[in-house]
C-alpha cells in the first residue's frame, strides 16, 4: 500500500518533521520550477533549508535541477523559466514573488553568488580592484579610500597574496584560481549571510580547488557565512558540505548529513552514485556504471523517477507519487523501499 | 539510444526562401534572367527603330514606357539592353571569382611566404583606380564592353580573395582538420571534404554583392560611353542619353535608374539573406558552457569543464 | 595484434623495445618574444598493451605532449620514435605516408570540435579508410560498422551528424574513427572530462577492454586522478613541462615520491581518512626559506616547501623502484619533513 500521507509515518525519535524554524536562513518549500515557458517542469517539489553557518551541498548530474534550484534561490531564473508553485523564504521572509527592486536589496547585502567560470562574470577590460570597489561604493555607500581599503582587506581575506598588486590587474592577467578568489571577494564584499556557489571549482585545477574549498570553510568558520554549494562532483560535495541533498531528475531523492549519506545511503540512486563516482578511491578497480538514461527534463512519470533504472524497483514504485520519508536523524529519502524498511523496523 | 533534439541545428538554404524579401528578390532576378535570355525577342518593338514623329512621348498603349529622343521604344531598348549589361557584369564577376576565390582558399595551405606575396598583390590591385585601368585595356584591346569588363573583373578579385581567405583560415584551423591530417590527408582532401562546403556560403554572399557592384560599374562605364558603340542599348547608356535631354523629358532617367536600382537591390537582399542564414548555421559551434543544462540536456553530457 | 598481451603490471620483459619512445623532447610554442618553453627534456616510453595515465594541471604541457607525439607540433630538440622509426623527423609526403599507415591516433578532448559537423558519422569514421585509397564501398561499410561496434555504437547512428547525437556518443564516434585505421597506439586527450560520472566510467572501461582485445597501447590524459586509477597501469606526472614522476599507478598514488604528486593526491577530494598528508603540509609558507631561483633550478622549487640548495639544479629522473622514477633530489627526506609537527599548521593557500 503506497504511503500517501505524512500522517501515516511513525514519529521517529530525533527525526522531527519541522516547519520553518525561525533561524532558517533559506527555506525552500515544495518548489516547482518550469522551463520552456511552462512546457516542462524541471524542478519538482524541492524542499531544503540552510541554517546560518551551514555549508549545504546540492549534488546531481546535468539536468537534475540543482542549478535551476540555485538560480531560483537567487531570483535569477533564465528566460522562459518560472516558479510554478512552492516558496522561497529568506530569513523568514517569503521572497518567491519578489519584484526586482526587492532582489536588488537582497543581492550583495544578504546573499552573494559565485559561478563556474569567473572570467565570464568579470569585465575583461577593467581591473579587478575597481570592479570590487564599485560594488561596495554602491551598496555600502563607502567613499573611495574606504572602498579601496575594504577591497584590499577582502583580497587578503580570500587568500590573494599581494592584494595591492592584484587590485590593478585585469582578469586576463590572473589565473583561474585567483579569479575565482576575486569573485568570492566581490560576493562577500557586503557581508552577506549566504553565499550561493554554482560549480565554483569545476573549472579549476585540483590543487587550486582544494585551496578554494578550504577558503570557503574558513569563511564559514570566521564569518559565519552560510553556503549553498552546487556541484556534480560527489567527492567535492562530501568533503566540503554538511548536510547534502542528492538531486535526480528534478527531485531531491535523498538528503541528510554527509557522513550519514556516505555510510548509509538509503536511496538506490545515491547508492549507485557512490559506486560510480570515485570518491577518492585511487586503487585499480572495476569501474561501475549506472544502466539506462535519466528521464528527459520535465518528462511526466508516474511514481518514482528512478524506477526505470533501479535495480530493486517493485511495482509499487510506479504506482503513485513517492514522498520523502525520514530514514534517520535529519536524513530523508524519497524511496518506497526505504519507507517500508523504516515502518518494518 | 533514442533520438535527441539536435544541440546544433543545421540550417539548409531551403529555409532562406521563406523570407518575403528573398522571394521578391528571387522573383525580380528571375525576370531579369528571362530578359537576358530572350530580351531581344520578347521586346514588343524593334529597339533600334527610329521614329522621328514620336519623340519624347510619355507612356501609352503602344509604347508602355514612352519613347526616347529618337522616337525609339524605351521598353524595348531596356529589354534588349539587359543581356549586354547583365552578361558583362557576370563576366566581370566570373573573372573576379576565379582570380580571387581560388587563391583565397589555396593561400591558407601554401605556406607563409606564398600568403605574404599574394596578399601584397591583392593589396596593390585594390589601390588601382579602375577607370584608368579600363581605359588602358580598351585602348589596347579595342573599345568593347566585353574587353572593358576584364579589368573590372581583375579588380573585383581582391574582394573575393579577402573574404574567401578569411573564411578559409577560420575553418582550416578546426580540430577536425587536424584529425584529418592525422589520418594522412593531403591538403586537397582537406579542402575538398572539410573546407569547400563551409566557405561556399561566404563565396555566394560575396558573389551576389559583387554582381551588384559590377552591374553598377557596367552602367557607369556605358554611361561614360566607354565600351559601347551607339546605337547598342545598355542600361547605363540609356540613362546617360536620358540625362542629356532632361529638359525635354524629365521623367525619362527614372526608368533605367529604377531598373538598375531594383536589380542591384534584389542582389543585395539575396546576399544579405544568405549571409544571415549561413552565419547562424554551420558555423555556430556553441560551446557547452553556455548552454543552460536544464534547457538543453543531452544525456551523457555534463557542464563542460573549461580546461586552460 | 590478435594475441592477448601479457599482464601489463609485470609487463614486457626487460629488453623489449618500447612501442613509443619520446627522447629528450623540448617543445617551444610561439615565436620571438612570445616564445614559451612548454616541454623540457621529456623522456617517455610506452610499451604495447599498457595504459599510461598522463596527469598534470594547467600549464603542465600534457596536451602539447600529445600533439607532439602525433606530429601536430614539432619538437625543438629531441625526437619521437615509433617502433624505432623517428617519426618526428619526417616531413610532408613521408609524414603523410606514415600517418596513412595509421599507427598512432589521437582522440581529441572535445568531440564537438573534433568531428566535422557537416559529415555523418559514417563519413567521419570512414574518412581514414578513404584517405588510404579504399574505394570498395562494401569493404568500407564493413570496417566502419566494426569500428563502431567496438565502442558499443550500432548502425542507427550511421546517418546522423554530430549535432544529432549525445555527448557520450560523440566521444565514442571519435574513438571509432581512431580505431577504424587499426592503430597500435591510442592517445586520448581528456576523453571523459565532459561526460557525467556513469558515462565516464563506461568509456574508461571501454578503453580498458580495447587494450585487452586489440592489444593497443593507450595513453590517457586526465586531470581526474581517481577515475584514471581505475584503469591505468602506469602514471606519468607532468609539472610545467617536465616529468616529475613516472611509475606504477597504485604505488605512485598511495606513496608518491615527488612532493608535487603528493600535493595532487592530497588535494584531490576524498572521503578516505587514512591519507598520509593534508594539502597544508605540502604547501609553501612564508616561513620556508626562499627557494633557489634561476632557469636551471628544479621546476617545482618555487612552489615546493622542501626546496633546498641542492634544488638549484634541475634533478634528472632517477629510479626509485621497479619501473619507477622520480625527478627530485630530496625524494628520500621530504616525507619525514612533511610529517614534522611544525608543518601541521600549514597555509590555506599557496600563492
Amino acid at each position: 500500500m503506497a504511503i500517501d500521507s505524512r500522517d501515516q509515518w511513525p514519529d521517529l525519535a530525533g527525526a522531527a518533521r519541522h516547519d520553518v524554524v525561525a533561524d532558517d536562513l533559506l527555506y525552500l518549500d515544495d518548489l516547482h520550477v518550469s522551463v520552456h515557458h511552462g512546457v516542462a517542469t524541471a524542478v519538482r517539489g524541492v524542499s531544503l533549508r540552510v541554517r546560518p553557518g551551514e555549508i549545504v551541498g546540492l549534488v546531481g548530474e546535468s539536468g537534475s535541477g540543482k542549478t535551476l534550484t540555485c538560480r531560483a534561490t537567487l531570483g535569477v531564473l533564465p528566460p522562459g523559466c518560472a516558479v510554478e508553485s512552492g516558496s522561497v523564504s529568506f530569513g523568514g521572509v517569503d521572497v518567491t514573488w519578489l519584484a526586482r527592486r526587492g532582489w536588488e536589496r537582497l543581492h550583495g547585502s544578504q546573499m552573494g553568488a559565485v559561478f563556474q567560470d569567473p572570467a565570464s562574470y568579470l569585465n575583461p577590460v577593467i581591473a579587478v580592484g575597481p570592479q570590487l570597489t564599485e560594488v561596495v561604493r554602491v551598496k555600502l555607500r563607502l567613499g573611495r579610500s574606504a572602498a579601496h581599503r575594504r577591497a584590499l582587506e577582502l583580497f587578503e581575506a580570500v587568500g590573494l597574496r599581494q592584494p595591492e598588486r592584484v587590485f590593478h590587474q585585469i582578469p586576463a592577467e590572473l589565473s583561474g584560481g585567483m579569479l575565482q578568489r576575486v569573485t568570492i571577494a566581490i560576493a562577500i564584499s557586503c557581508d552577506p549571510q549566504l553565499l550561493v556557489a554554482d560549480e565554483p571549482t569545476t573549472a579549476l585545477d585540483v590543487t587550486i580547488q582544494a585551496e578554494v574549498l578550504e577558503l570557503l570553510q574558513r569563511l564559514r568558520d570566521e564569518r559565519g557565512l552560510a553556503v549553498l554549494f552546487v556541484s556534480h562532483d560527489l567527492a567535492v560535495i562530501t568533503k566540503l558540505c554538511d548536510p547534502i541533498a542528492v538531486f535526480y531528475a528534478g527531485e531531491i531523492v535523498e538528503s541528510g548529513p554527509a557522513e550519514e549519506i556516505m555510510q548509509r545511503p538509503r536511496h538506490p540512486y545515491t547508492q549507485a552514485l557512490l559506486r560510480v563516482a570515485s570518491v577518492g578511491d585511487f586503487r585499480r578497480r572495476e569501474l561501475a556504471v549506472i544502466a539506462g538514461q535519466p528521464p528527459q527534463v520535465g518528462e511526466d512519470i508516474t511514481g518514482c523517477r528512478f524506477a526505470a533504472r533501479c535495480p530493486v524497483a517493485v511495482p509499487e514504485c510506479a504506482a503513485g507519487p513517492v514522498l520523502s520519508v525520514p530514514v534517520g536523524e535529519r536524513h530523508e529519502a524519497r524511496c518506497v523501499l526505504a519507507a517500508r524498511a523504516m515502518v518494518a523496523s | 539510444m533514442t533520438g535527441r533534439r539536435p544541440v546544433i541545428g543545421r540550417n539548409g538554404s531551403g529555409s532562406v526562401l521563406r523570407l518575403p524579401s528573398v522571394r521578391i528578390a528571387v522573383g525580380v532576378l528571375a525576370v531579369i534572367a528571362i530578359l537576358v535570355a530572350f530580351g531581344s525577342t520578347l521586346a514588343p518593338q524593334n529597339p533600334l527603330a527610329i521614329n522621328a514623329n514620336a519623340l519624347f512621348q510619355g507612356p501609352s498603349a503602344h509604347h508602355l514606357l514612352g519613347t526616347d529622343y529618337l522616337g525609339r521604344d524605351v521598353l524595348s531598348r531596356l529589354m534588349a539592353g539587359t543581356r549586354l549589361s547583365v552578361l558583362t557584369a557576370l563576366e566581370a564577376v566570373g573573372i573576379g571569382l576565379a582570380l580571387g576565390a581560388i587563391p583565397g582558399i589555396a593561400t591558407v595551405f601554401m605556406g607563409r611566404w606564398f600568403d605574404f606575396v599574394i596578399n601584397r598583390v591583392s593589396d596593390a590591385l585594390m589601390t588601382f583606380p579602375y577607370i584608368f585601368f579600363v581605359v588602358a585595356v580598351t585602348a589596347a584591346l579595342g573599345n568593347g564592353l566585353v574587353q572593358a569588363m576584364i579589368p573590372v573583373g581583375i579588380l573585383l578579385a581582391p574582394a573575393f580573395f579577402r573574404v574567401t581567405r578569411a573564411a578559409t583560415i577560420e575553418h582550416a584551423r578546426a580540430q577536425y582538420v587536424e584529425a584529418a591530417e592525422l589520418l594522412g590527408a593531403s591538403k586537397l582532401h582537406v579542402i575538398r571534404v572539410h573546407v569547400l562546403r563551409k566557405v561556399l556560403p561566404n563565396i555566394m554572399v560575396t558573389t551576389a554583392a559583387m554582381t551588384a557592384a559590377a552591374l553598377l560599374t557596367v552602367s557607369f562605364l556605358t554611361f561614360l560611353g566607354i565600351g559601347v558603340q551607339p546605337p547598342t542599348p545598355t542600361w547605363g547608356g540609356i540613362l546617360s542619353s536620358d540625362l542629356d535631354y532632361l529638359s525635354q523629358a524629365p521623367w525619362a532617367p527614372f526608368i533605367p535608374g529604377a531598373l538598375i536600382a531594383v536589380t542591384v537591390g534584389a542582389l543585395n537582399a539575396l546576399a544579405d539573406a544568405v549571409r544571415d542564414r549561413s552565419g547562424a548555421g554551420a558555423l555556430a559551434l556553441t560551446p557547452l558552457v553556455h548552454i543552460d543544462p536544464s534547457l538543453e540536456h543531452a544525456h551523457g553530457d555534463r557542464q563542460s569543464r573549461s580546461v586552460a | 595484434m590478435t594475441a592477448a598481451p601479457p599482464d601489463p603490471i609485470t609487463a614486457a620483459p626487460a629488453g623489449t623495445p618500447p612501442l613509443l619512445a619520446v627522447e629528450s623532447v623540448d617543445v617551444t610554442l610561439g615565436r620571438g618574444w612570445r616564445a614559451n618553453r612548454v616541454l623540457s627534456g621529456v623522456d617517455l616510453d610506452v610499451w604495447p598493451g599498457e595504459i599510461v595515465g598522463l596527469v598534470g594541471e594547467t600549464g603542465s604541457g600534457k596536451t602539447t605532449l600529445a600533439r607532439t607525439v602525433v606530429g601536430l607540433v614539432n619538437p625543438k630538440r629531441g625526437r619521437i620514435l615509433l617502433e624505432g622509426l623517428p617519426i618526428s623527423a619526417l616531413r610532408r609526403g613521408a609524414r603523410r605516408a606514415e600517418r596513412r599507415r595509421g599507427h598512432v591516433q589521437l582522440v581529441f578532448q572535445d568531440p564537438l570540435r573534433s568531428l566535422d559537423p557537416d559529415l555523418t558519422v559514417a563519413g567521419i569514421v570512414a574518412e581514414g579508410l578513404r584517405i588510404r585509397g579504399q574505394t570498395d564501398r562494401d569493404e568500407i561499410r564493413r570496417r566502419v560498422t566494426s569500428a563502431l561496434e567496438q565502442p558499443g555504437l550500432d548502425a542507427t547512428v550511421l546517418g546522423r551528424t554530430p549535432g544529432q547525437i549525445s555527448g557520450g556518443q560523440r566521444q565514442r564516434v571519435s574513438i571509432a574513427r581512431a580505431l577504424a585505421v587499426e592503430p597500435r597506439l591510442l592517445i586520448c586527450d581528456e576523453p571523459v572530462s565532459a561526460l557525467d560520472a556513469s558515462t565516464r566510467n563506461y568509456v574508461l572501461r571501454l578503453l580498458d577492454q580495447l587494450r585487452t582485445s586489440l592489444g593497443l597501447a593507450i595513453v590517457v590524459i586526465s586531470h581526474d586522478l581517481s577515475s584514471l586509477a581505475g584503469i591505468a597501469d602506469r602514471v606519468v606526472v607532468l609539472y610545467r613541462g617536465r616529468i616529475v614522476e613516472d611509475g606504477p599507478v597504485d604505488r605512485v598514488f598511495t606513496t608518491p615520491r615527488h612532493p608535487y604528486t603528493a600535493l595532487l593526491m592530497a588535494s584531490a577530494p576524498s572521503v578516505r581518512h587514512d591519507r598520509p598528508f593534508s594539502p597544508r603540509q605540502l604547501r609553501r609558507t612564508d616561513s620556508d626559506p626562499a627557494p633557489p631561483a634561476g632557469p636551471g633550478a628544479c621546476v617545482f622549487a618555487a612552489r615546493c616547501p622542501f626546496a633546498a640548495a641542492v634544488c638549484a639544479v634541475q634533478p634528472p629522473l632517477t629510479a626509485v623502484g621497479e619501473r619507477w622514477s622520480v625527478a627530485c633530489r630530496r625524494h628520500e627526506e621530504w616525507a619525514a619533513l612533511a610529517q614534522s609537527a611544525t608543518r601541521q599548521e600549514g597555509p590555506t593557500h599557496a600563492r
